[in-house]
Parts: structure tokens; C-alpha cells; sequence
């Protein structure tokens, strides 16, 4: 009987290799000829390669929904008896869905891309060629080594069902947001290489670079913090963040896109810098690349990584290496053309506190990459894997986060080219001062942690020059009549890129304070307890009531029963679970979570005994929603800064 | 029958793909005031920071109308070469 799903998956697939091969062709012949026809098929072959992967994406998904296990990779990541939404979850739960999700969004901005470069048709060319390059990289691995249509004959009654790592609504979520951050950085990247082969490297380029970078940006930042969230809610270990090689893949190419969304202000601003920005746009993709390549080939153990599969491996390290060569040797060759026109003229400027912000970020970017690496690197050379592990990171992670923090408020506040020492007496007295008396009262009310102290002191210190900012900015408009509501919000609205940066330095520096205070000042503990026995965990008291066991379908579930109480107030009944997946023959905590903007208390059933006893585990975090809350603001910010602005009138 | 159905979808696909290859459509040609235009809003939204910067204390009378004039300068030959030739 044949398999219709699966039939047009796989003709899909097929379909979008071919175009996308004739796509690359048409456009290079149409660029070499001066042959405007051939251009256009090349263009046609972005929307038709977009449609068939979409075919593709619905035809799998269809073979989800409807449980056709005949399909082998809908046989692995899913069950009978799996909830829809965790049915549509296992379309990314696995290494075949997961890079079908990652060519579906290329092709979305693909379509918008191609599109959107219209009004540039000498750079919409190239642009187009570099991205079908992309594409049919994907589609290769897609018709051929990742075929998610693959048939599995006979089907087998039932799957095998989706990672129970992967059954929470978070995981609904982060993946195709962790996928539109990395995918989009495609775009900026295949800019670039068109900006180097036309020698369009004006400001055109800066401006297209800027937008497109942004918008990929947002999305790396929200599937961080999606992550993180998983992380927390769903490992059961207290943390949200482990320094994981997976993690940290998605971790550096935020870094080199943050570093490259401050230094293209340079060039913007100087004409510095040109070659430099083009170096973080190709960095940044390559890193997107490489954190493919470690999530797939198996060299790094991971919880998030896919299974093994090194022929993967290989052809993604092949596409990164032949990429990173050809990208960086056309930068070699247009060096000459992308001489800055301008000079540093003081050390006290805002380009200096630019360049200091970009040298941070590429350092942590080593230090990441470095840290990620090493275990493969010991095996190369010596034979054996070594993890150098959170002390590593945080060791170096902390002080580097300090200095970017103390940017974050000195950069802004400084003029281009130099500034007097008047000025810097003036803009800077304020928030200095409110940083050392902030410092001092939290160190008088017992604060001891140096390392959370100067966090603390630094984020008082930016919060200082974001108000004085934001206060002085009113009063110009207040001097010119408006009243004082109206001027703030005409503030923001007309400098949305000045304004929404503030508020993307103050969601960073909430994040930066939450993760300061939840690592350094966490308490926890753990008891093995009888009904009705308490013990204390900082300021809270904590009662066992007992055991209940359940069952959902395919699942044995214990849960425990927790009463919680602040001193003398009772503050709520709390049920911490622990689930047993019995086709997987593994369990999962369901940890009970009390969240207030102080702290969080984090309550873990560990292990139970047959008589009816429990062992809970509670840790406090302090200000963990901090985090959360600023990873909101900095997302927020960084939307209304780029929201198209008034534009502005010739004098 | 679903393979007639594929080589009828391949078939289209292919005749749509290859169709402008066989017109002779024109290269459509780069706008050359493009980068001008870029240059032009990049140079008054210079101008408009600098106003901000000089307006909340950023910087000195002098070094604010030194930079001001290098900017006006700038955006002025700029829109000058995008009025055309001709525009004084």
C-alpha cells in the first residue's frame, strides 16, 4: 500500500533539492551574463523552494497527527497516547524534524529577503545566490542523510514516543524560537557576502545589516530564555543554566550578533570599523553553523543533543569550513575597500566604550568557545576528555560580565569623538555616587558575596545613567512646553533607537542581578520525612502530608504532598511529582515552584520509601524572576527600537 | 496515479522556473542615488543624536557647534548631490 504522506514527503524533498540547485545556477549565470531572466528564475526558485518545503512541513506534520508510524521518524518521536500538543512538539524532537523546522524557517525568510531586497537589485542578486546555497546545503541533508519520510515497514502497533525531557509546554515554544534566531542570522550573512561581491559596502548595506540582524537577535534572546526556562522548570536540578556545550552554542553567536549591534553604530556614526563588522556578521553565522554541528555530530555529550550521528557531523563541519573560507577570503579581498574613514581621536569617546564593549563580547566568545571545545581538544591531544566545567566559566564569565555592565552605562553617556573632564564630572557623579552609597547600604545590611556586590553596585550605577538619561531628555521637552507625561513618551517615541536601547540595557542588568543573586546567595536543603514532620530551609518551614500515586497514560506518577510556611504565615500547599515513563523506563521530576519577585522556593520529591516516607529537597533562589522579568524588558526594548521611526527632514 | 501526479507537479514547477529564462527581461538596474539616500538619512539622524547629546549635557557650546557644522556640511553635500547636477 503506498504510504501518501509519506509519498510527498519525500518527493517534496527531493523536488526542493533540484530547485534549489537550479536556483544557485539561473542566478549565477543571470549575474555573470547581465541576464535578467535568468535572475528572476532565480528568485522563482526561492518561492517555489519555500512552498515545497512548507509541502513538506505539512505532510510530516499530517503523518504526526494522524500517527501514521509507518513513518520511521514519527515512529520514534511519538506515541498513541500522546496529548496533541506534545504530537505537534515532536515535529522538532527529533534530528530529522527538528532540521525540516530549520529549513521551513529559512525558506520564510528567504520569501521576505529576496522580497524585501527589491529596491536593491544589486545586492538582492548575490544575496538571493548565498542564501539558495544555504538551502540546498539542507536540502541535500534533508532528501538524503536527515530524511524525515524515511519508511519503517512493517509499522510497528505503536512509537516509541517523544524524550519525556521534551513533554513540557516550554519545549513548544523554545526550539522554533532557538530556530528563528539561528536561521535568521542567514540573512545579514548572505548581505554580506553580496555587500562584498558588488562592493556595496556603504550605508545602505549598514542599515539593511542593522534591521536584519536585529529581528534574528530578538528571537536568539527569547529561545536563551526559553531554554533557561526549560532548564529550570524541567531538569529538576535548581538551575537554569549549566554551561552545557548546547547551551553555550546558542549562547556565542548572541554574543558576536550583540557585539556586532554596537559596533555597527561605529561604522554608522565614524566609518570605522567596516571590515570588523563584516568579520562579526560572518562570525555569527559560522557560529550557528557550529552549534548545528555540535548539537548533531555526537562530539560533545549533552542533555539537549540529538543522538549521534557523525556522518552529520561531518558534512556540517564541511559546509561551515567551505563557507567560513570562501565568506572571510572575500573579505580579504575587498580589505582595501573597507578602510575606516575615520580615527579614534580620544580614549574618553563613546567608539572607545564601543570598541571596549566589542573586545568583552568577543572575549566571552572565546572563553565560551574555548570552554566548549577543551574536552575535545584534550582528547585530540591527549587522549582523554576533560570538562573544565561551571567553575571555568563563571571564574572568567563574571568578571568579563562586570566590565560589559559598566559599558552598558558609561557608553551611553559619553559623547562621540571626546569628551572634557567637565563632562565627565557632570554625567557621571550621579550614577557613580548612587553605585558606592548602593553598595555601602547593601554591604551594611550584610551583603558579603564580592563578586554579587559588584553586580549589584554596577546595575546601580547604569540604572543611574539610564534616569539621568531619561530625566534630562524630558526636561528639553518640558522646556519646550509639552507637559511632563506627553514629553516622556514623545521622548522614547521619537529616539526609539536611543530609548528602546536603554530599555534593553535595563532588561540586561535585571537578568544580570537576578543571576548574581540566585548563584550567590542560594540556600537549599533536604529532608527524608514521615507525614506530618517539618524541617527548615531558610526562612521557611516546610511540612511532609504524605504520598498519592496515579497513573496517566503511559505514566506512573507519585506525588507529594508539601505545606509551606514564612515564619508564623502559611503560604500554601504545595505538590512536587515525580513521573515514571514507562515505555522509556525514565523519570522525570515535576517540581513545585513558589515565585515571588524576592525569591523563588524550589520544592523536589528526590526519592519516597514503600512505608509512605519522602525525601523533598526545597532550595531558595533569590530574585530568580528577575531574570525572567528582565529577558521580557530586553525583548520589549529591543522591538520598539525597531520600530520604523519618523523620518527625519533634510535642514 | 501519484506518480502521475508528482511528474505533472515536477513538470509545472519546471515550466515556471524556466520561463523568464526565456525572456529577455532587462537587469533591473541599481538605483545610483541609493546609497545617497542611505548616506542622507544616516547624516540627519547624526545630526538629530547630536542634537540630543548637546541638549542633555553631552556635550560643550564649542565642541557641539564644531561637530554640528562638520555634520551640516556633510548632510549638505550629500543632499546637494542627490538634488542632481544641476542643484547648487
Amino acid at each position: 500500500m503506498v504510504n501518501l504522506v509519506g509519498e510527498v514527503g519525500r518527493f517534496a524533498l527531493l523536488a526542493g533539492l533540484v530547485v534549489a540547485l537550479y536556483g544557485i545556477a539561473a542566478t549565477t549565470l543571470g549575474l555573470s551574463r547581465r541576464h535578467g531572466g535568468y535572475l528572476a528564475g532565480g528568485r522563482r526558485a526561492v518561492t517555489v523552494w519555500a512552498l515545497l518545503m512548507a509541502l513538506a512541513s505539512a505532510a510530516l506534520m499530517t503523518a504526526f497527527v494522524s500517527r501514521d508510524f509507518s513513518v520511521r521518524f514519527v515512529a520514534m518521536a511519538s506515541e498513541s497516547t500522546q496529548p496533541l500538543l506534545q504530537t505537534i512538539m515532536a515535529f522538532w524532537g527529533g534530528h530529522d524534524g527538528a532540521l525540516l523546522l530549520w529549513a521551513l524557517v529559512l525558506a520564510g525568510y528567504m520569501v521576505v529577503a529576496v522580497w524585501s531586497l527589491r529596491s536593491h537589485p544589486d545586492l538582492q542578486g548575490p544575496a538571493t545566490a548565498t542564501l539558495l546555497v544555504v538551502a540546498a546545503f539542507f536540502s541535500v541533508l534533508l532528501a538524503g542523510a536527515s530524511n524525515p519520510f524515511v519508511p519503517l515497514v512493517p509499522p510497528p502497533p505503536d512509537g516509541q514516543g517523544l524524550n519525556p525531557l521534551l513533554r513540557n509546554p516550554w519545549m513548544s515554544v523554545h526550539p522554533p524560537m532557538l530556530y528563528l534566531g539561528y536561521v535568521g542570522m542567514t540573512v545579514p550573512f548572505a548581505l554580506a557576502v553580496a555587500a562584498m561581491i558588488t562592493g556595496r559596502l556603504d550605508e545602505t548595506w549598514v542599515a539593511l545589516s542593522r534591521r536584519w540582524i536585529v529581528v534574528p537577535w530578538i528571537f536568539l534572546t527569547l529561545g536563551l530564555l526559553l531554554g533557561a526556562k526549560w532548564s529550570y522548570e524541567v531538569l529538576g536540578w535548581g538551575g537554569y543554566w549549566a554551561w552545557d556545550p548546547v547551551e553555550n552554542a546558542a549562547f556565542m553567536p548572541w554574543l558576536t550578533a550583540t557585539a556586532f549591534l554596537h559596533s555597527i553604530q561605529i561604522q554608522e556614526r565614524r566609518g570605522m570599523l567596516a571590515a570588523w563588522n563584516i568579520a562579526l556578521i560572518l562570525l555569527t553565522f559560522g557560529l550557528t553553523i557550529f552549534g548545528t554541528f555540535l548539537v548533531r555530530s555526537g562530539v560533545l555529550s549533552s542533555v539537549h543533543a540529538f543522538a549521534e550521528a557523525p556522518l552529520i557531523g561531518y558534512l556540517f563541519l564541511g559546509f561551515l569550513s567551505a563557507l567560513m573560507l570562501a565568506s572571510f577570503g572575500l573579505l580579504a579581498w575587498r580589505w582595501g575597500a573597507l578602510k575606516s574613514r575615520g580615527a579614534v581621536e580620544s580614549v574618553i569617546s563613546r567608539e572607545t566604550a564601543f570598541l571596549a564593549n566589542n573586545l568583552l563580547f568577543v572575549a566571552a566568545t572565546i572563553v565560551v568557545l574555548l570552554g566548549t571545545m577543551f574536552p575535545v581538544l584534550t582528547e585530540a591531544f591527549r587522549g582523554v576528555k576533560i570538562n573544565v566545567g561551571p567553575p571555568y566559566f563563571n571564574t572568567v564569565m563574571v568578571p568579563i560580565s562586570i566590565g560589559i555592565l559598566l559599558l552598558m552605562g558609561i557608553g551611553p553617556l559619553l559623547p562621540w569623538r571626546l569628551a572634557t573632564r567637565e563632562q565627565l564630572a557632570r554625567n557621571f557623579t550621579l550614577p557613580s555616587a548612587a553605585a558606592v552609597l548602593g553598595a555601602l547600604v547593601l554591604g551594611l545590611l550584610g551583603v558579603r558575596h564580592a563578586g554579587a556586590l559588584l553586580v549589584f553596585a554596577a546595575a546601580l550605577f547604569v540604572s543611574g545613567t539610564i534616569v539621568l538619561e531619561t530625566v534630562r531628555g524630558t526636561r528639553v521637552r518640558i522646556r519646550r512646553g509639552e507637559r511632563a507625561p506627553l514629553a516622556l513618551a514623545r521622548l522614547f517615541l521619537r529616539n526609539r533607537r536611543r530609548y528602546g536601547g536603554y530599555v534593553v540595557h535595563f532588561g540586561v542588568l535585571l537578568m544580570l542581578v537576578g543571576i548574581a543573586a540566585s548563584s550567590a546567595f542560594d540556600t537549599q536543603s533536604g529532608a527524608t520525612l514521615r507525614p506530618g514532620e517539618r524541617f527548615v530551609v531558610g526562612r521557611y518551614t516546610i511540612e511532609y502530608g504524605g504520598l498519592r500515586h496515579s497513573e496517566l497514560p503511559g505514566i506512573d506518577v507519585t506525588e507529594a504532598s508539601v505545606r509551606v510556611w514564612a515564619g508564623a504565615r502559611f503560604l500554601g500547599s504545595y505538590a512536587p511529582q515525580r513521573y515514571f515513563y514507562r515505555a522509556q523506563e525514565q523519570p522525570m521530576h515535576h517540581v513545585a515552584i513558589r515565585s515571588s519577585l524576592r525569591e523563588d522556593l524550589y520544592i523536589i520529591l528526590s526519592e519516597w520509601t514503600p512505608d509512605g516516607g519522602g525525601t523533598i529537597r526545597v532550595l531558595v533562589h533569590p530574585l530568580v524572576s528577575w531574570l525572567w522579568a528582565g529577558g521580557i524588558v530586553t525583548v520589549l526594548g529591543a522591538l520598539f527600537a525597531i520600530l520604523p521611526e519618523r523620518r527625519l527632514r533634510a535642514p | 496515479m501519484i506518480e502521475a501526479l508528482f511528474f505533472t507537479v515536477a513538470v509545472l514547477i519546471a515550466a515556471y522556473l524556466l520561463a523568464p529564462a526565456f525572456q529577455s527581461l532587462e537587469l533591473p538596474a541599481a538605483d545610483p542615488s541609493d546609497a545617497l539616500k542611505s548616506a542622507g538619512d544616516a547624516a540627519l539622524r547624526a545630526l538629530h543624536d547630536l542634537d540630543l547629546d548637546w541638549q542633555t549635557g553631552k556635550l560643550s557650546e564649542s565642541d557641539y557647534r564644531a561637530a554640528r557644522a562638520t555634520l551640516e556640511a556633510e548632510a549638505s553635500e550629500i543632499f546637494r548631490q542627490l538634488a542632481g547636477p544641476g542643484a547648487g
